[in-house]
């Protein structure tokens, strides 16, 4: 019997969850003083922070219902993990993330025209907030990471690179925060925070139009390219006699690697030997015929005999 | 895509004509619709008719690779009638051509998945399965 992928193995999994509820509970704990600074210090840059708290806890909770998927079996039929429904989910909720920078920005134009003073203490309350938000992500980014590299998960890969980006904006807010503090005595300090507001939220926008562009072409199954998706059937053409049954190929980009999960099935009466030798020559193929890629063969119950 | 799927049959072999495109929309349709076939039928092989079909994508050339071991699994052969134009090519480019034996007519490619002789004037490709 071929282990299962090291990323599937219930362990793995196990400990992978465990992650994405860390990185929940630590968002949720963040958000409600995170909110309180906002609506008290009435800085903008804090309040288009809050959203990036808000898309924190929906991937979170998306990311979580991934892996509670894949372990409870969710998964026989190859779906890839996320299935369809998932994926529409994370659509729909980046759809809502970009309509509500677009408010934000709206705000921001609002305050450079009518510009208004912020509260000093809980500006500073933010900061400080802001400082501490970048030590637990900066934190979580390191060990997510080394859990990616672990267990090879692309659901993973997402996470600590989400970790990675929390860190560097609550950088960039709190240099925000720290410049309209510094500021504070000359009269132009005002328009520091809507203008840092609306750098922050067009930046945010901006490198989000990828990720919806993505995830609707997952949803049309377009994340390969046609002559890409032909290579591989070209590899499995030429494999076509190492295996006995083939279920399906998923594939998904995940920042800027292509991850491709080929389905198939072995013949009972086949060796272990001779099923890895068919699944390692078909990865390091497309591996090597699609740059960027990295193929994984998952393993299938066989046909059952349709003539029986 | 828009697609027709038609059931026939030469003698003890199902077909399945395919007019219009062959892709992700419905391509998992297509790969029912000829199980479904073979499952009513009671029959082992089966011709795939793509004589009016006029676009063929990876995700159809995948749902004629899980018939082809379908088909095989119950003891039967997979035949291919009528490759032309850009079905063609991309039968050749996938490497697809030598996988299944093609004919030009429907009665070549019966007799070819029938597993009897050949009949004349059929392109049975070196080394297909």
């Amino acid at each position: 019997m071929i282990p299962p992928p090291l990323d599937n193995a219930p362990e793995a999994l196990y400990r992978q969850e465990r992650a994405f509820l860390l990185n929940l509970g630590l968002a949720l704990a963040f958000t409600i003083p995170a909110v309180i600074v906002a609506a008290f210090s009435g800085s903008l840059l804090l309040f288009s922070d809050l959203l990036d708290h808000a898309q924190e806890l929906i991937n979170g909770v998306l990311g979580w219902n991934i892996l509670r998927a894949i372990r409870k079996g969710r998964t026989q039929g190859f779906d890839y993990g996320t299935g369809k429904l998932q994926t529409l989910g994370g659509v729909v909720g980046t759809g809502v993330y970009v309509a509500a920078l677009l408010f934000m920005a709206a705000m921001a134009i609002r305050h450079l025209v009518y510009p208004a003073a912020l509260d000093q203490t809980y500006t500073a309350a933010g900061a400080l907030l802001q400082l501490t938000g970048f030590s637990v992500d900066y934190w979580l980014w390191q060990r997510n990471r080394r859990l990616a590299r672990e267990a090879f998960s692309p659901v993973m890969e997402t996470l600590w690179r989400a970790n990675r980006a929390d860190a560097l904006s609550c950088l960039a807010v709190l240099a925000g925060l720290g410049l309209t503090l510094a500021l504070r005595r000359y009269p132009w300090s005002v328009y520091v925070d809507p203008a840092c507001a609306l750098a922050f939220v067009t930046y945010a926008g901006l490198s989000f139009l990828p990720v919806l562009r993505e995830g609707i072409g997952e949803m049309l199954d377009k994340t390969l390219r046609e002559d890409l998706q032909l290579r591989i059937d070209r590899h499995l053409a030429q494999n076509y006699d190492g295996y006995a049954g083939f279920h399906g190929v998923r594939s998904r980009r995940s920042a800027g690697r292509i991850f491709i999960e080929i389905a198939l099935s072995f013949p009972p009466g086949q060796t272990v030997a001779e099923a890895v030798q068919t699944s390692e020559r078909l990865r390091r193929g497309i591996e090597s015929d699609i740059p960027g890629s990295e193929v994984r063969v998952v393993l299938m119950p066989a046909e059952p005999d349709p003539a029986s | 895509m828009n697609a027709k799927f038609d059931d026939g049959a030469v003698g003890l072999t199902a077909v399945v004509s395919v007019q219009g495109g062959l892709d992700a929309t419905n391509a998992a349709l297509f790969e029912a619709h000829c199980k479904k076939r073979l499952a009513s039928l009671a029959q082992k092989s089966l011709v795939i008719d793509l004589r009016a079909a006029n676009f063929l994508s990876s995700a159809g050339l995948r749902s004629i690779l899980i018939l082809g071991k379908h088909v095989k699994a119950a003891g039967g052969r997979l035949a291919i009638c009528g490759l032309q134009g850009v079905v063609r090519e991309t039968f050749v480019i996938s490497g697809f051509l030598d996988l299944f034996p093609v004919a030009e007519t429907l009665e070549q490619a019966a007799g070819l998945a029938g597993g009897g002789p050949p009949p004349p004037g059929a392109a049975t490709p070196p080394g297909h399965r």
